[in-house]
């Protein structure tokens, strides 16, 4: 439940993701599963992969994701810990 | 139900797979686990119909992309395959064949 939330707090941020294409995008939703949906995509390596030339909303099944790679400055990491811990605290109880 | 996929009903979209295959379809169904429902399926590269409807199971679902105003999904010329997300090592039996040799002149 913890990564559900922590994507819901990235929402309208920039993402990039990689499975063997590489894809740059802004989060627009994620779910349970952490399906992603992004809008507005590019792709990286477009010009070896040009599969997803004229798609611009993609969904992407979260089971498939390597890496979302972040910024630094989109994560508040103490915030993140606090979270962490509370999820832990709760699951005990 | 995820939700996520409502907006792409009935459109037309590309649908990367786990084999690495690149589909284009319209949408007509999902479930929670992404299982779809697919119509007019055509190959991404050629635009060659391969089925007037199919299910496909959410498992080997990848990546699902909205097509922009409808266009046609063909791509023309040599489209370089796409991997599959398998990550298979290359001839495996070998290495596991080298590994029981070593154990047995142990």
């Amino acid at each position: 439940m913890l990564f559900f939330s922590f994507f819901k707090t990235l929402v309208d941020q920039e993402v990039t993701l990689k499975n063997d294409i590489e894809l740059k995008g802004t989060l627009k939703s994620v779910d349970q599963f952490l399906n992603l949906k992004l809008d507005n995509i590019s792709c990286s390596n477009e010009s070896k992969y040009p599969h997803l030339t004229s798609v611009r909303n993609i969904f992407i099944r979260g089971s498939t994701v390597r890496y979302v790679y972040l910024n630094k400055n989109m994560v508040d990491t103490n915030l993140l810990q606090d979270a962490a811990r509370r999820e832990a605290m709760t699951e005990k109880k | 139900m995820s939700p996520l996929l409502k907006d792409y009903l009935g459109q037309r979209i590309v649908i990367i797979t786990t084999e690495g295959e690149c589909y284009v379809a319209t949408l007509e169904g999902y479930d929670k686990s992404v299982n779809l429902l697919l119509s007019n399926v055509r190959r991404r590269s050629d635009d060659e119909l391969l089925s007037i409807a199919l299910t496909l199971r959410g498992s080997e679902v990848v990546v699902c992309g909205l097509l922009s105003n409808n266009e046609v999904g063909k791509l023309g010329e040599e489209v370089p395959a796409l991997k599959d997300t398998k990550n298979k090592v290359q001839d495996e039996y070998l290495i596991w064949e080298e590994v029981l040799k070593a154990r047995l002149i142990k």
